[in-house]
């Protein structure tokens, strides 16, 4: 994300922001519509598909990324980290699980 | 080390999506097992889309209507109908985010519905305690086709400072600038923070260059405004075709007209075509037209510029809160006068909007009417301001409608436009601002006077100068 890249230092500038306030309205209101909710329910169902195709020939990616989630949540200390052997048997039976 | 960025807003805010506007709690907590698996996570997400089917279809259904519920009513529907927890609703974008990369779906478009229920579900979530800065508002038909069935549910944001919060905590400095923020002192209440420093600068110009002229009546001394009562008036509407013909006689090259919306020039056009008025207009000048397509108004625009060229002169017929109205500039003898045609208010009647302005009484205490004043009057600063772009540049801006004459509508433009006005300029008929037009061409039609046009500028050597102090 490109805020991420930005020091606190920074100086952030808008220009032409007279209507500001009506940009910071629409970056947080959504509109839901019957078309859009038809197109979210294929997109779930390509999604499905994928992840099944995913699981049956890179399952690495999807434990990956599973790992990851787990690794912050023991970063912030929100889970136990694994101890030695039993814990890492635990965590990749976890990861299979996948 | 300081770097200096300058983004176009819709850019910085996409970038800051809601990742960063929820709580900074919400994000430090436990992604909840059950949705950290993407199976789950999908089956998940199907509830939910059932769930939104289900109340929009009650909506448009025979028991429906206009319905206005805060976020954590129709949170508790959800849950109770879906049978899911609040708490992981809250992580189904920053989920949804995660899954899409993982998958390395390339064609991100085709997931936009989906991405927009999950927007909608995070922001549900997060923001359903406390005092309500949302309201979801459910309409049976969204389009402007009268009985047609379009039903919608909207997440209406009411509190603009939300979205930027998270920039004023997270930035050591922040500058808000453009030319038409006015009444400046609005802007910080709207968006919640104390300025600094609040700085109003005029035009620094060697002649009045600009020349604002407020036409209230025709030359029958009729009253003329865009009023929702008065748009059937074969009065008002022949006031304002004679006045563009009148004006259109005097004043050469290109002239840019703006109208409230789409629909009102319309059927003005198709009024003053039955009256004779577009045949009479073209005598002096060809009219080009902004459409919705943005093909057809850039072939316009083109086309326009060859005839200002050419010296047959043009018109060009545009809309308030328009692509021309935001964008477009029209310099020199492409913009020798705006005519700003009505007042342009937003939709009153739109719910989103009333939803909108009954939270900036009630917690902002900012009146309704204030608010619609300062929103129409910042649109037509937006429009007449195309037309000065450089010291040597003249134009007129012209505000056509009885209501510019009332204090709490002038004293929202801009200060460097209010300069220029005096008593004489203000309350016109059709003729009395004819013959101010032409006075004030006459003038800015002579010679450059180089001496006084370079007190204006800085040199090289000023610059520097200042740069030392």
């Amino acid at each position: 994300m490109v805020s991420k890249e930005l020091e606190s230092e920074t100086i952030v500038v808008f220009d032409e922001a007279h209507n500001i306030d009506s940009v910071c309205i629409e970056a947080l209101s959504v509109t839901i519509n019957e078309r859009g909710l038809d197109q979210a329910t294929r997109s779930l169902g390509r999604l499905s598909s994928e992840v099944s195709r995913l699981k049956a020939t890179d399952s690495h990616r999807l434990q990956n990324e599973y790992q990851n989630l787990v690794n912050g949540l023991i970063d912030q200390g929100l889970l136990d980290a694994p101890a030695n052997d039993v814990g890492m048997a635990s965590v990749s039976h976890l990861s299979m699980a996948f | 080390m300081c770097f200096l960025h300058v983004y176009s807003l819709p850019l910085l805010f996409t970038h800051f999506n809601c990742q960063n506007i929820l709580n900074p709690d919400v994000l430090n907590e436990a992604v909840p097992g059950n949705i950290r698996r993407a199976e789950h996570f999908i089956g998940f997400m199907r509830k939910v889309v059932e769930h939104l089917k289900t109340r929009i279809r009650s909506v448009a259904g025979p028991t429906g209507g206009v319905k206005s519920e805060t976020p954590l009513a129709f949170l508790h529907r959800m849950t109770n109908g879906t049978m899911l927890e609040a708490k992981p609703l809250r992580f189904a974008y920053s989920r949804l985010s995660s899954l899409l990369r993982t998958l390395q779906i390339s064609n991100l478009d085709d997931y936009n519905a989906l991405t927009d229920v999950a927007d909608f579900s995070s922001l549900l979530a997060s923001y359903s305690e406390g005092v309500a800065k949302f309201a979801v508002i459910m309409e049976p038909n969204s389009s402007n086709i009268p009985g047609a069935s379009d039903p919608v549910i909207q997440l209406a944001c009411l509190d603009s400072s939300l979205a930027i919060a998270p920039l004023f905590k997270r930035f050591g400095s922040v500058v808000i600038t453009s030319g038409t923020l006015s009444p400046i002192d609005l802007y910080p209440k709207l968006l919640q923070f104390e300025p600094s420093v609040s700085e109003s600068f005029p035009v620094s110009t060697f002649r009045p260059c600009i020349r604002p002229l407020v036409i209230t009546r025709g030359s029958d001394q009729l009253a003329v405004s865009t009023k929702f009562e008065d748009r059937g008036d074969m009065g008002v509407i022949r006031n304002y075709g004679t006045m563009l013909v009148e004006l259109c006689n005097v004043i050469p090259d290109g002239v840019v007209a703006f109208f409230t919306s789409y629909s009102y020039m319309e059927s003005l056009i198709c009024e003053w075509d039955a009256l004779g008025i577009l045949r009479e207009l073209t005598k002096s000048k060809l009219i080009f037209v902004e459409t919705k397509d943005v093909v057809e108004t850039t072939l316009a625009l083109d086309n326009y510029r060859r005839a200002c060229d050419c010296g047959r002169g043009a018109i060009f017929l545009s809309v308030a809160r328009g692509k021309v109205s935001e964008g477009i500039n029209f310099d020199r003898h492409y913009g020798r006068a705006v005519i700003m045609f009505g007042v342009p208010f937003q939709y009153t009647l739109s719910h989103v909007l009333r939803a909108r302005l009954e939270y900036l009484q009630t917690h902002y205490q900012i009146r309704e009417q204030d608010f619609l004043n300062f929103d129409a009057l910042r649109q037509a600063s937006q429009c007449v301001g195309r037309v000065i772009r450089s010291k040597t540049d003249y134009g007129l801006m012209i505000f056509a409608d009885s209501r510019y004459a009332r204090a709490d509508k002038r004293t929202k433009l801009p200060k460097w436009i209010q300069n220029f006005m005096d008593d004489g300029c203000l309350n016109l008929s059709t003729d009395l601002a004819v013959s101010q037009v032409q006075t004030f061409l006459r003038a800015m039609g002579q010679p450059v006077d180089q001496e006084a046009l370079q007190s204006v500028l800085l040199t090289i050597e000023d610059v520097q100068k200042r740069n030392s102090e």
